[in-house]
């Protein structure tokens, strides 16, 4: 009689109509894993650049685009988006992300080019979600499920970008979704958190502890951000808020969101960036299965406003590589 | 011998004044030239999808609160939504007994998202994607050539003297390398913007520039305009070759994508024109060509024109459906499409019976299969 392992492997391999289901294939891949002691844990490197408005280029934290853990990491997509205020506080018109260039370079090979390439270039994943919900949501479909144990937990840090004005506060909720390894029934992790400052808060840990029958394989993360509280539009703006999450427990205990520490830190990443499904970022997709990074490896970034007449302001990008962790 | 692919696409637009009131109903439906369908090559051609949209209106969308005239009521790229397609294989096949409105041909996920609540900015982005159906293989020597035409300035909206230059940029997208992938590009090229005479064409008369509404069958050289292939706007097989990464054999290339910077235009235009109008993407009005030089058929890869939202149709203002099984069309035959388009309505006061112009365009997308 096979192991639940062999019948997992065997499924896979078999490519049967159902397990070519996307949702169905992670949970199969969650279990393998599972039963072969690998950990995969979501991982989004992610830097704010002021973009320089003499023309010249704009290169991130060092210290930021390196893998500096032990294990190796799968890149498999770039996010990008302006930053809700630029320079000087003022709120950016996000449309001036056209304006601006981008380049990465890898053991001194240039993606996408050696020139610089204008960011609407990059965009390659339509990630549009309904009108109504499409500027206050940013979610994201986890390449690899990790897995949340039974007695673990996650603990997710938000924090808005500016203090809301008069006595308006701001509702921001970040939710999992994910199914049991073992009965297969969908669970669903959420909390919300109510903001009147811009204080960083961690959000009720309880709300992401699983009932303790069954690990989960999480499949899905989103954040969203209300209106203000005081605004007769009650569309909201997810640019409004940065977001850090960990697991408690089992897993590697790192932050999954790894961003500038040193010269202008920023400990939670812009919620748009969160955005590879859907969402307000521009999304680009490596080409085949992404990029491989082993410990120590880094990317450069560079980004250079494009626009002579240098009309889009002070404008401050925000810039993620997403993909994930392996531990073997 | 193996098969090389080459995209290929299909597309017409059908300009179409209504009868007027009282007028013979049976000018509510109108056939699009069958010609523009026909595979007239060697080859099959395989189409996967089909892309519809309004082509050469200046608003996406008419302004609620503005009194309807004969010149805002529904005269805007929103036209799509009143307006019903039927598709046959003449002789053969027909997909539908009735004709079916064309939003109900389930859209794919192909747009932008929203720009800030309240703005009628035509798109926080202004960029189509086109990814191949198959990887399209270049020799060392191939090369492509890609063309851009310029855009009609509704000349009573803007004033001479604005300042709304658009610029459009080019990625072709090609595998190898480290990051498995790269770009050869054009940043940020001036498209050439010629003045029209209405301020939401195709109504009226407009230069035949982009050549939709008036004469589909570019090049024009009518109103003294010297052919509408902008040469600042063409990503030239010089230019490309001199991207070349790969010295040592062949490329294969992936897709392109296509950005174009209308902020200021966009800003300009809500400024002059005020009212809740919603604007249009340029996307919506510049024809493209495209084609293989130096290797593979050098054939264009649609009838040069083509609106570049109809052909560049992963990420794109138009509406964008996937067949369940594709087309395949072989040498010599032809698809027939046969479209509906809204009656009237008495607006404005005193009442008068108004029916839009409507001009939508279709376009079939796929690729070509070519024994080598």
């Amino acid at each position: 009689m096979d192991s639940l392992h062999d019948t997992i492997v065997r499924q896979l391999l078999e490519q049967n109509p159902e397990a070519q289901h996307e949702v169905d294939y992670l949970v199969r891949l969650a279990q393998k894993n599972y039963c072969d002691g690998i950990i995969e844990e979501p991982r989004l490197y992610y830097d704010s650049l002021p973009i320089n408005q003499a023309g010249l280029e704009t290169r991130g934290d060092p210290d930021v685009f390196i893998n500096g853990e032990a294990f190796p990491v799968r890149l498999t997509h770039l996010v990008m988006a302006a930053r809700v205020l630029d320079q000087n506080g003022a709120v950016i018109d996000e449309r001036f992300v056209q304006r601006v260039g981008l380049r990465l370079t890898f053991h001194d090979q240039n993606y996408m080019n050696r020139l610089f390439t204008p960011l609407p270039l990059w965009a390659d994943v339509p990630i549009a979600a309904g009108d109504l919900v499409g500027r206050s949501v940013a979610a994201w479909r986890f390449g690899r499920p990790p897995i949340l144990s039974a007695r673990d937990t996650l603990q997710v840090t938000v924090a808005l970008e500016r203090v809301p004005a008069g006595n308006a506060t701001r509702d921001v909720t970040v939710s999992f979704t994910g199914i049991g390894l073992l009965s297969k029934r969908p669970y669903f992790f959420s909390a919300t958190v109510t903001l009147a400052n811009a204080v960083a808060t961690v959000l009720d840990t309880a709300r992401f502890r699983p009932d303790g029958t069954e690990p989960v394989a999480l499949t899905d993360m989103t954040v969203h951000c209300s209106a203000l509280s005081t605004a007769n539009d009650p569309n909201g703006d997810v640019r409004e808020v940065r977001v850090q999450v960990r697991q408690v427990g089992n897993g590697t205990n790192a932050t999954w969101f790894q961003g500038p520490i040193t010269i202008n830190p920023l400990p939670q990443a812009p919620a748009q960036l969160v955005g590879l499904r859907s969402g307000r970022s521009i999304v680009h997709k490596f080409p085949g299965d992404g990029l491989i990074w082993e410990p120590g490896e880094g990317i450069t970034m560079a980004m250079q406003q494009l626009d002579p007449a240098i009309t889009s302001g002070n404008i401050d990008v925000c810039i993620g590589l997403a993909g994930y962790l392996s531990v073997t | 011998m193996g098969l090389i692919y080459e995209p290929r696409s299909f597309w017409s637009i059908l300009s179409v004044t209504p009868p007027a009131q009282g007028g013979d109903p049976a000018g509510l439906v109108a056939t699009f030239d069958r010609e523009h369908f026909r595979n007239g090559t060697r080859h099959p051609i395989v189409l996967k999808r089909f892309a519809l949209a309004a082509i050469g209106y200046a608003l996406r969308g008419n302004d609620n609160a503005a009194a309807p005239n004969a010149l805002n009521y529904r005269n805007s790229a929103a036209i799509i939504n009143e307006c019903f397609l039927h598709i046959s294989v003449p002789g053969r096949q027909e997909y539908s007994r009735e004709r079916l409105r064309l939003s109900t041909w389930t859209p794919l996920p192909t747009g932008e998202p929203p720009g800030p609540p309240g703005t009628a900015f035509s798109g926080p982005w202004g960029v189509c994607v086109m990814d191949f159906d198959h990887p399209l293989v270049l020799p060392q020597n191939g090369n492509l050539e890609l063309d851009f035409t310029g855009v009609i300035v509704p000349g009573a909206v803007f004033n001479p003297g604005d300042q709304i230059q658009p610029a459009l940029s080019i990625a072709v997208k090609e595998q190898g390398g480290l990051f498995a992938g790269d770009s050869r590009i054009v940043v940020r090229q001036l498209i050439q913007a010629t003045r029209g005479q209405t301020p939401f064409d195709p109504e009226g008369a407009v230069p035949p520039f982009d050549a939709f509404g008036v004469d589909p069958n570019p090049p024009s050289f009518a109103n003294g305009i010297q052919g509408i292939w902008a040469p600042q706007t063409r990503f030239s097989a010089r230019a490309f070759n001199q991207q070349n990464p790969n010295r040592g054999g062949a490329a294969s290339l992936l897709g392109v994508r296509a950005h174009i910077d209308q902020i200021d235009w966009d800003t300009t235009f809500v400024a002059n024109l005020g009212g809740a109008n919603l604007l249009a993407p340029l996307s919506m009005k510049m024809g493209t060509r495209i084609r293989t030089v130096d290797s593979g058929t050098k054939m264009w890869w649609w009838r040069p024109g083509a609106p570049m939202c109809l052909v560049f149709d992963k990420m794109t203002p138009a509406q964008v459906y996937e067949l369940p099984l594709p087309i395949t069309l072989g040498p010599g035959d032809t698809i027939e499409l046969e479209l509906q388009i809204p009656d009237g309505a008495l607006v404005g006061s005193p009442p008068a019976f108004v029916r839009p112009v409507t001009n939508i365009g279709v376009s079939f997308n796929g690729f070509a299969a070519i024994e080598g």
